[in-house]
């Protein structure tokens, strides 16, 4: 089964926050204010529309606990392979 | 690919989607789309008895009095998924621990997860937890459960009502499971009926669609006055009494109302009870059985909690924070239990809004007692 890669059409990406590893430090919301508010006690408030790549990846980088994710990086095409080759 | 020739495990799988049922432990999510994800995965199955909500009654019923279509429905789902293990999941030292240990768990292959209590300790995510030696909270999972990553292996996480209802399925067959409920939500399910009826919570039978008046006189009618009816627990949302009456108990005919059938539960709370009494005990309760994990729940329960508390002593200028608050609840938790604390309040202020003006009239906590004419608390 050939190893499947992803090809990025797109300059765009959307961030997501893991909210269990998050604690509040806000460093994403001071990076992407465009895209990231912070509630009263710091948390982040995350607008859903899709910015450009390269920030994203950027505030992505910056964050202590690796709370943000890119959201279509969250199926890795290794269990996307897995799954295609189950047979269903 | 004929029936006879499929490998069993597509048989029970085929079987379980041509029933069209979904899960019985709040989710309503389609079954057989979450074991066809597991298949190939050689998936752990957690059958979900824990059932932490006190008003819900209907998973230690069916541990207590009809056992074996859970253990059938069990086992075929471990064979349907190639499951390399079936646990039982319970809270230690509750009634239905007790009831499991009664049972032959060991001649179905069978093992007893005795789960901490606590009311996040049942989620789904927490369970997979727990199972693989951490602590029993909720964890991320970018992936699906019954997919699994390189921390937590696949895991099947069932409702017990819902392995329960398998099991009767594949005795009696598709034809006579989906002769109950409507095309849309078929089978057979049990209601928790509990607030003003008789000894409640007590377990009633029926199909979705059936009405509140056939469910309340299955438990011998309401024991006084009903103010409001809590569909599906302190997780669900709350109607007003009249309206309640006149949707079909279907998430198709509560869902205009904001609500849905959920896990079953169905509250009626009595008219003597003060509504905010009530649901600030059930917020308070919410906001005490959270993980801690996340700034909505460690931050965001309390604060709504607390508001609550002063909406009912009649605080002014109260209303539009917690308005606020509540809106920065959903889908920001590392689970859905912030979710649930707020569609609970946000449908109680819709529900009880001609209450709220008799806690104003009260005044600050200064001025004594509300002008508030319910008599009692929860």
């Amino acid at each position: 089964m050939p190893r499947i890669t992803v090809a990025r059409t797109s300059a765009d990406a959307t961030v997501a926050v893991d909210r269990i590893a998050c604690d509040g430090r806000g460093l994403c919301a001071a990076l992407l204010p465009e895209r990231i508010g912070l509630d009263e006690w710091g948390y982040p408030v995350v607008d859903p529309r899709p910015l450009d790549r390269g920030t994203a990846l950027e505030a992505v980088r910056i964050c202590p606990v690796r709370a943000l994710y890119l959201r279509e990086e969250a199926a890795a095409p290794d269990a996307r392979a897995k799954a295609a080759s189950s047979g269903r | 690919m004929s029936v006879l020739t499929a490998p069993a495990s597509t048989r029970v799988i085929d079987l379980v989607a041509e029933s069209g049922l979904t899960g019985r432990g709040g989710g309503s999510f389609p079954v057989h789309r979450k074991l066809t994800a597991a298949v190939g995965r050689r998936p752990r199955l957690v059958v979900n008895a824990c059932e932490g909500e006190p008003w819900s009654v209907k998973d230690r019923w069916i541990v207590e009095n009809d056992p074996g279509p859970l253990l059938a429905g069990a086992t075929a789902l471990a064979r349907a998924v190639g499951a390399r293990r079936v646990l039982l999941a319970v809270h230690e030292g509750s009634p239905t621990h007790r009831a499991a240990e009664r049972l032959d768990l060991d001649g179905h292959g069978i093992e007893l997860l005795g789960a901490p209590g606590g009311y996040v300790a049942s989620e789904a995510s927490a369970l997979v937890s727990f199972l693989d030696g951490g602590p029993a909270v909720p964890v991320t999972h970018r992936a699906p459960l019954a997919v699994g990553d390189r921390r937590h292996p696949a895991a099947v996480v069932q409702n017990a009502e819902t392995v329960y209802r398998v099991g009767q399925l594949l005795d009696r067959g598709v034809d006579w499971f989906r002769r109950h409920g409507t095309p849309d939500e078929p089978g057979p399910r049990f209601f928790s009926l509990s607030g003003a009826v008789a000894g409640g919570p007590r377990v009633v039978e029926a199909g979705a669609g059936v009405g509140l008046a056939e469910l309340v006189a299955a438990v011998g009618g309401y024991t006084e006055p009903v103010r409001a009816v809590l569909a599906s627990g302190w997780s669900g949302s709350w109607l007003g009494w009249a309206e309640a009456g006149l949707v079909p108990w279907s998430d198709e005919g509560l869902r205009p109302l904001g609500a849905g059938v959920g896990n079953g539960i169905v509250h009626l709370l009595p008219a003597s009870v003060c509504p905010l009494v009530a649901v600030g005990a059930q917020l308070d309760a919410l906001a005490r059985a959270s993980a801690g994990q996340c700034g909505p729940c460690l931050f965001g329960l309390p604060a709504v909690a607390d508001d609550w508390r002063r909406l009912t002593a009649g605080e002014p200028g109260v209303l539009d924070r917690l308005r606020r608050r509540l809106g920065l609840l959903p889908g920001r938790g590392g689970c859905h239990h912030p979710d649930g604390a707020a569609r609970n309040a946000a449908s109680a202020l819709r529900v009880f809004a001609d209450h709220l003006p008799t806690h104003a009239q009260g005044g600050g906590r200064s001025a004594g007692r509300p002008a508030c004419p319910a008599t009692r608390g929860v």
